[in-house]
């Protein structure tokens, strides 16, 4: 029993050093971009920007949406099959992890992700912190 | 039909093979709902589109066919300008049957970034969401409503369409412009073209809001084998009152000409002016549609629209929702010359009948009250209950199908409706 109220103790303080600690990146050369501007390429509604999502399960991506979007994860599903069964596009490409993201923005310069602030270099812009 | 079947090969083929091994830059995803519904009135059928011959409350008290679904999309991806997509969905259908239709099947050249033109059979973009209409797990609804969303029946055409995207700052505009030819098959025979079909609509997007304004153009050749008898009928008067010299005779004869000008089902001249907004922060949503629907002949002017206002509670999100559907229906003075002959007078005042009878049958009004709730229960799975109040519009069966002698015309109707809604 202490052992489980302990876990969840872990697990909560995990989750919310978690969810204090995204930063949306993209390539150096990019410009600035607002609150505004991610949400609307992560939904869909603006293509200035390529975005990278990290997988779907993660909660990471809960927490990235929920904090930029104001949406949770049903509802960004919900957004984005309207998306795609429109024949207007497909959802962003997943990528496993923050470094995957990390390097994936590095290397174009029209892409946008978001990562764990723990994992932020020079190789990328921290152009939006979300807390 | 070939092109169906092998449009309906082509995805069932893929579908196989979909997960296991398709080239990149190839997407296969699906979409389904299965759905039940049921009706307290048992003297009418209610429908999901004028498409469906028949559906809950007459034909079968509670009923699969008129909000299930099955739909298969194939994006292609061929390069940085190039795409393609190909959508195959099954219904009920105006024959009775669930066949496989193919609802979109066009080519995307992206000219520019904000500039893309496609060409082949698309969505015609009637409404907010015509391009979703089907997908019920993109809505918040167990149907959409049908007062707004049956006005606009026709769901593709075969042609071309310009979209042009920009943003301004925070704001994101999309104009689309369209050209092509429509057709349709209905209950009863019934076939529907346009030729053409045209139109244009700008959707505005900031912040939580979007806006849209849309008009739509159609020049419709019905075909109606339950009509013909009256245009025949028309005729036969014409020429009857016709063949005596004398001025109430002509004058009536001149009026059965003139009525089967009016009501004839030959390109028939209709417009639509539509207008949506929605407002999404996240925890809840309203979202509004309005249209301006003129006709000539039998289609009738109406104006129709809804409001829909959800609140998001973790997975549930209750709604309420009023739709409602006005027609202008005119009242047919028909021939009123008296020419004393029994026979033609009497198959005048038929005729007259006739065509008011047909003027309140097709475009009916009615309001609709809804509540219900959607439970995203599990990763793309939505399930959803939505009870819904239908009053009829005086002396008419609404938008019902199979009206029945013992229906009480401008009376109400229970709909319950339970539905899985799913994504792949």
């Amino acid at each position: 029993m202490k052992k489980q109220i302990f876990l969840l103790g872990a697990m909560l303080t995990a989750v919310s050093i978690h969810a204090a600690e995204l930063v949306v990146i993209t390539h150096p050369s990019a410009g600035a971009v607002t609150k505004d501007q991610v949400a609307d390429v992560f939904l869909g509604k603006s293509q200035a920007f390529t975005p990278i999502d990290q997988t779907e399960s993660s909660a990471t991506y809960a927490d990235f949406y929920k904090k930029a979007t104001g949406r949770d994860v049903p509802q960004v599903k919900s957004t984005w099959s309207r998306i795609v069964f429109s024949g207007k596009g497909q959802p962003p490409r997943q990528l496993p992890d923050s470094a995957a993201v990390k390097k994936a923005v590095a290397a174009d310069p029209k892409a946008i992700g978001y990562i764990d602030k723990s994992a932020l270099d020079g190789s990328v812009k921290a152009a939006l912190a979300l807390d | 039909m070939i092109i169906r079947q092998t449009a309906l090969a082509a995805a069932l083929l893929l579908s196989a093979t979909a997960h296991a091994e398709l080239p990149s830059g190839i997407k296969f995803s699906g979409f389904g709902t299965i759905a039940f519904t049921h009706s307290g009135e048992k003297n009418a059928d209610y429908v999901g589109s004028r498409f469906q011959p028949n559906g809950a409350g007459h034909t079968r008290s509670t009923d699969f066919g008129p909000d299930s679904k099955l739909g298969a999309q194939l994006s292609a991806q061929f390069n940085d300008r190039w795409s393609g997509v190909l959508q195959v969905v099954s219904q009920h259908q105006y024959d009775n049957g669930y066949d496989p239709m193919v609802e979109w099947a066009n080519i995307k050249y992206q000219v520019s970034p904000e500039l893309s033109v496609r060409v082949g059979r698309i969505a015609l973009p009637s409404y907010l969401i015509s391009e979703s209409r089907f997908v019920g797990y993109a809505n918040t609804w167990a149907h959409v409503p049908t007062e707004v969303y049956s006005v606009l029946s026709l769901t593709n055409d075969d042609g071309i369409d310009v979209t042009h995207r920009k943003s301004f700052g925070d704001i994101n505009n999309t104009f689309q412009a369209f050209y092509g030819a429509a057709k349709a098959n209905l209950p009863g025979e019934t076939k529907v073209k346009s030729r053409p079909a045209w139109g244009f609509n700008d959707s505005v997007e900031f912040g939580s809001w979007t806006l849209r304004a849309g008009y739509s153009n159609y020049t419709l050749d019905l075909d109606v084998p339950s009509m013909s008898g009256l245009f025949t009928l028309l005729d036969v008067y014409a020429a009857g009152a016709g063949a005596v010299q004398l001025p109430e005779f002509q004058l009536a004869a001149q009026q059965a000409r003139d009525l089967s000008q009016k009501y004839s089902l030959k390109s028939i001249k209709m417009s639509a002016l539509s207008l949506g907004l929605n407002y999404d922060p996240g925890n809840w949503f309203v979202m509004s549609e309005f249209v301006a629907f003129q006709s000539e002949g039998f289609l009738t002017n109406s104006k129709s629209w809804y409001s829909t206002v959800g609140y998001r509670w973790g997975a549930f999100t209750p709604f309420f929702s009023y739709a409602s559907t006005k027609a202008d229906i005119p009242n047919e003075a028909g021939i009123t010359s008296v020419t004393g002959d029994l026979t033609l007078d009497g198959t005048a005042t038929a005729l007259s009948g006739v065509v008011n009878t047909s003027l309140n049958s097709i475009n009916g009004s009615q309001a609709t009250t809804s509540v219900g709730i959607r439970w995203d229960a599990m990763p793309n799975v939505a399930v959803k209950a939505q009870y819904d109040r239908i009053k009829l519009g005086s002396g008419s069966a609404g938008r019902l199908a199979n009206p029945q002698p013992g229906l009480e015309k401008g009376g109400k109707v229970d709909l319950f409706s339970v539905s899985v809604d799913f994504v792949f």
